[in-house]
């Protein structure tokens, strides 16, 4: 059994090609999703019912649809670009209130111990227990589904994960020697946290995101996929696969491509979120 | 020993025990319950009808209680779509989610076990490698991805199986391949790091060095401390393959549980709705606590006091 020894040349801490083709993807998604109404060739919405099911470009059809057109003859082209900006808008703010609320319940934890921190570890415990995909299935049937509820919605999954990081890391942070020092020299409990707490647990919080986002993607293309989630005349990839199903036999690209581009969007992130993890934060245990 | 069972069934009917409560609170923060509860056109006689029998003229913790008390006896309301009770069309599901979910959870074991002491044996060699960049595929595919690249080319395309369905065995194929594909792939990984940590373990060294044979070894030493960490990651990853089940059996047209609440959403139909979320919560739970039950049984380090030795 023969021990490696670790070494750092400048080969090994350079980005593999794989995360560079990766963050190149996800920067052309967020391009995209920017830019949307000046990209898109036509609206995402308009009907043209004599120019039904089109094929692609590469698939034997014109350049005036160059990916073809779904069964309500609308440009698939506009439709991704507009899913795109979508999908990612209520991913990012999924995941951004996620994590705010998520963390702010941990940082509560580590401040009320007791009463208060035994009622929000118990929330979190049950979260563990039940996907969020289901909470979020129970509440659309209860309340409806608009932007907002959905938002909100999405935001759900992994909140806990932060809940249960951040309050780890702010309990081993007041108890480590230098805020036991800077305590000392007088600081205030609130300057302690958002001046050295803070900064210290950032890098981890960043790791936890870019783990989490794609899998807020995922609920939301599979609440969109089954109907439960952005609602006509809106669009989201979810929601163009969930009605490109209908339509496999005659046009597979209606359900094909908005389905490559979730795959390949997740899969992109998910393997930018574990490289930052390995070299920000290898203390974050692997997600199973 | 003991003591660690009871906290842990403590716990699991605790959390039961907080999902139906969650659902009480919600059902009652939103508003007058005759509304949700019953459709839109009910009349005003059903509607005190309803409220006498679920006990809505009554304090708050006496609801609650009644509340319980219906819940335990299998009383979930009537379903919107055809009056009959919430427990029966659930009944009628569970069996063909329960068929599909155990063939999937025994393809992903089956494949994925075998496929990760592979990997692990052939340790970065481009098996190793080939095998971890399928399970990484098969676990990043999204589930309703999946289901439609299938549904293309064996059921459109090669014409070899139906794309939905239960009449035969054929029908289950594909939905099984689908719902097993993401397990599968976590099972291969991790068994692979599993076997890998245990490999690298100062008694499998012991072992080696007194001459115990290289199957020997795996067998006596290897597989049996490898096999607990997986036994936590399924009971884990249960909740994950119902979530797969939902769109799994939605897509497949499978009369199962999951296709069941998805409808049931769409039309709002509650009754059905919290029947289906309250069993899919029990699942989740029971299969957790068998997984510390057997835990507590193949791991010696969980003494009497309940506490769990590390090894360090």
């Amino acid at each position: 059994m023969s021990v490696q020894v670790e070494t750092f040349s400048p080969a090994r801490r350079s980005m593999p090609l794989s995360i560079r083709l990766a963050l190149a993807f996800l920067a052309s998604m967020a391009v995209i999703a920017l830019i949307a109404p000046l990209i898109a060739p036509y609206d995402f919405a308009q009907q043209n019912l004599l120019r039904r099911l089109r094929p692609p470009v590469f698939w034997g059809g014109d350049w005036a649809y160059p990916l073809g057109t779904d069964n309500l003859g609308r440009d698939i082209l506009s439709r991704l670009i507009y899913g795109v900006r979508t999908s990612i808008a209520v991913a990012m703010a999924g995941t951004l209130i996620g994590a705010v609320f998520g963390s702010l319940l941990g940082y509560l934890a580590t401040r009320r111990r007791g009463l208060v921190e035994e009622i929000i570890m118990m929330m979190v415990d049950v979260q563990a227990a039940l996907p969020a995909f289901f909470i979020a299935i129970a509440c659309i049937a209860l309340m409806g589904s608009n932007l907002l509820i959905f938002i909100v919605l999405v935001s759900l999954e992994g909140w806990e994960r932060y809940t249960r990081l951040v309050r780890g890391l702010v309990l081993s942070q007041q108890a480590s020697g230098y805020i036991l020092a800077v305590k000392a020299l007088g600081a205030s409990a609130a300057r302690v946290d958002i001046r050295h707490v803070l900064p210290n647990i950032a890098a981890s919080l960043v790791v936890q995101m870019s783990i989490t986002f794609p899998w807020v993607i995922l609920l939301e293309t599979s609440l969109s996929f089954l109907g439960l989630g952005i609602q006509p005349p809106g669009t989201s990839l979810g929601q163009m696969l969930g009605s490109g199903r209908n339509y496999l036999l005659q046009a597979w690209w209606i359900a094909v491509l908005p389905g490559m581009t979730i795959f390949l969007t997740t899969m992109a992130m998910s393997l930018v979120g574990d490289w930052l993890r390995d070299r920000l934060d290898p203390t974050l245990e692997e997600p199973s | 020993m003991t003591r660690y069972l009871a906290t842990r069934f403590v716990r699991a009917v605790l959390t039961l025990l907080l999902c139906v409560s969650a659902a009480f609170v919600v059902l009652r923060l939103s508003g007058d319950p005759t509304d949700i509860l019953l459709p839109e056109d009910a009349s005003a006689d059903t509607r005190a009808e309803y409220r006498t029998r679920w006990g809505l003229d009554r304090t708050i913790p006496e609801q609650y209680f009644r509340y319980l008390a219906s819940v335990l006896r299998g009383d979930l309301g009537l379903s919107f779509a055809d009056g009959r009770p919430a427990i029966t069309v659930i009944l009628e599901a569970i069996p063909n989610t329960l068929i599909l979910g155990s063939s999937a959870i025994i393809l992903a074991l089956a494949v994925g076990i075998p496929l990760g002491i592979l990997a692990a044996q052939h340790r970065n060699t481009p098996l190793d490698r080939t095998i971890m960049s399928l399970a990484v595929l098969g676990f990043s595919l999204p589930t309703f991805f999946l289901a439609i690249l299938l549904i293309l080319l064996f059921a459109l395309t090669l014409r070899w199986l139906p794309s939905s369905g239960t009449e035969t065995w054929l029908h289950l194929l594909l939905p099984t391949i689908t719902l097993a594909s993401g397990l599968l792939g976590k099972t291969a990984r991790f068994t692979r790091t599993s076997l890998l940590e245990v490999l690298s373990q100062p008694y499998v060294r012991t072992a080696r060095g007194k001459g115990v044979p290289r199957l020997g070894v795996l067998l006596g030493h290897v597989f049996p401390n490898a096999a607990v960490p997986l036994l936590m990651f399924l009971g884990i990853e249960i909740g994950l393959v119902l979530a797969g089940a939902v769109v799994t059996e939605t897509i497949f047209a499978w009369p199962g549980i999951g296709r069941l609440l998805v409808s049931a959403a769409a039309s709002r139909d509650l009754p059905v709705v919290q029947a289906a979320i309250l069993f899919v919560a029990a699942i989740i739970v029971l299969s957790n606590l068998a997984v510390d039950l057997i835990h507590a049984m193949v791991d010696p380090r969980i003494d009497a006091f309940g506490t769990k030795h590390s090894r360090s």
